[in-house]
């Protein structure tokens, strides 16, 4: 357990203590709010659930974009740095030590992402002397915003160890695009299916939010087979897709570190 | 700590053979690891740190057997180790980096890990800089973390690769007499490319070469391999043949050399003692060395 810690630890003070962090996401919520007119889009809501859902929405259309492109070097920068080696002969495990880090530099790069949210909800409730937004952000955060950027960060682990970390930022930001912003009836995406990142099932089940391309099917649009009904089964099994590709990236990534002592 | 080493093979994926079929042991106290580049020492001292794992062979340290996770991670837990490239986080103080690589080594108690590393930091001079991050750190006191972290644990296994290269000439000698006081019951492997260092700090060391153990014994006994080859020459001209040279002193008269070869290069050339560096050239005989 103290390699957990150790790694945890440390892997969050690091991150936290980047300048990079902060601006990059301070930057990315400043563009989302200038860019999606956020007074009209949430604040102008009468409905606080549905204030907190679009704002979750708003927060997790470009704020992952940057949450991943700031874990990317977390991993492969122990061996550009020379510091492999000194952790590898420690005597805590090697999963241990890799679960330590990913928790610790994503609950480091979350804390601005969330923070924006929390801070957008806030001022909605406010606003409207409105507390149900508040439960409801909590609900979010807690299903929708930290699995889908748990997710990000486990490829974010994994991608870069076989690809240089730069390739990996534009295939990233590339893919986020078109697998949660793309709309359906556009071009085929992830987007509304079980296996985009950002679960909308979820947001349905929990919330009965209502935006159309949240999940679902969608008509004229390709994929719809990856679209069943919104119900409570699917937005958990939708969660569990998600669990289940990150605890696999993650297993990969701990594979092809433990593959360079062979 | 005795570690045993039966038919080591370690062959990478690109097919190079880093060692070869090696059976060594090395007894509790200092021991040296010489050897050219690519002699496979590092490869040697990663197999023993539980960093990779041999081709074939054997690796005991004490009852631990490195083919085992359980016995590589038994040893880690006994180990300190410094390698030769040593890395650390720029963005970290010296007190947090050591206090990090402290608790990975299990240190649990807080208080614990402050004090030892107060101490530590204390033994290699970094007391002052404790709180200074790394990244404004010079090579030499960066080496120092280094000693710092391999000694966390009070290890009785200590491997060290090539530990005072960056140092200055006080700092190695300091990290030196560190290194044979440590030694008493406990095993430290020194790998170095400076000879002095094992002359003034082991008893006994190895010699490696393409992998394979070249020689196995006592400082004594290298450096008597090169009695009666150790000459003093002084040339105008070109340096002297049929040996290998180890020092060049240029003076009004020409250059003085110090040559290890079996018969006097010249009639004028006088006999000198052997030193350790002389039996390890005299036992390696090949390349010229020039100083």
């Amino acid at each position: 357990m103290t390699a957990f810690r150790a790694a945890f630890g440390y892997e969050l003070r690091m991150q936290l203590r980047k300048v990079s962090v902060w601006v990059t996401i301070g930057a990315l919520a400043l563009l989302t709010a200038v860019a999606t007119n956020v007074i009209h889009l949430v604040l102008a809501i009468d409905d606080g659930e549905e204030a907190a859902v679009r704002a979750a929405r708003l927060t997790m259309a470009l704020l992952p974009v940057g949450f991943g492109c700031l874990v990317a070097d977390r991993l492969v920068r122990d061996d550009r740095l020379g510091v492999r080696s000194l952790l590898d002969a420690t005597p805590g495990g090697l999963g241990v030590r890799l679960v330590g880090k990913f928790l610790g530099s994503c609950a480091a790069t979350a804390i601005p992402v969330v923070g924006s949210y929390l801070l957008l909800v806030g001022a909605y409730a406010i606003r409207h002397g409105d507390a149900t937004a508040l439960g409801a952000s909590g609900l979010l955060v807690v299903t929708v915003m930290l699995p889908a950027l748990l997710f990000v960060g486990a490829f974010a682990m994994l991608c870069p160890l076989v690809m240089p970390t730069p390739l990996f930022r534009v295939l990233f930001v590339g893919y986020w695009f078109w697998s949660t912003l793309v709309y359906p009836s556009l071009l085929p995406t992830l987007n509304g299916t079980l296996f985009t990142p950002v679960n909308g099932y979820l947001m349905r089940a929990l919330l009965h939010a209502e935006d159309g391309d949240l999940a679902g099917r969608v008509d004229g649009a390709a994929l719809n087979f990856l679209r069943p009904d919104p119900s409570a089964v699917t937005a958990w099994l939708a969660l569990g897709v998600l669990a289940a590709a990150t605890a696999l990236a993650l297993s990969g990534a701990r594979a092809l570190l433990a593959r360079t002592a062979r | 700590m005795h570690i045993t080493i039966t038919d080591l093979t370690k062959t990478y994926p690109g097919g190079t053979r880093a060692l070869d079929d090696l059976t060594l042991t090395v007894p509790t106290g200092m021991f040296g690891l010489l050897g050219a580049n690519g002699a496979g020492k590092t490869t040697l001292m990663r197999i023993l740190a539980g960093l990779l794992r041999p081709s074939a062979g054997r690796v005991l340290v004490d009852d631990y057997d490195l083919g085992t996770a359980a016995g590589r991670t038994a040893v880690k837990r006994l180990l300190g180790y410094l390698p030769q490239d040593l890395g650390v986080y720029p963005d970290l103080t010296a007190a947090e980096f050591l206090d990090y690589i402290a608790l990975l080594k299990g240190i649990d108690s807080r208080a614990a890990r402050r004090r030892r590393v107060a101490e530590l930091l204390e033994v290699v001079a970094l007391a002052d800089a404790a709180k200074r991050k790394l990244k404004g750190f010079s090579g030499g006191m960066r080496r120092r973390v280094g000693i710092a972290q391999a000694l966390l644990n009070d290890p009785r296994l200590l491997i060290v690769d090539e530990p005072t290269a960056g140092l200055d000439p006080e700092e190695r000698i300091r990290f030196r007499t560190l290194l044979a006081r440590l030694a008493g019951d406990r095993t430290v492997l020194l790998s170095t490319h400076i000879v002095e260092d094992i002359a003034q700090t082991c008893r006994e060391l190895a010699v490696l070469d393409k992998g394979k153990s070249l020689f196995r014994g006592t400082v004594a006994e290298l450096t008597a391999r090169a009695e009666g080859r150790v000459w003093s020459v002084l040339m105008s001209g070109p340096e002297p043949a049929g040996g290998v040279v180890v020092s060049a002193l240029p003076d009004a008269h020409g250059v003085r050399y110090r040559v290890v070869a079996p018969a006097p290069p010249s009639p004028e050339a006088e006999p000198l003692g052997p030193t350790l560096e002389d039996g390890y050239l005299a036992l390696r005989g090949a390349q010229a060395v020039t100083v």
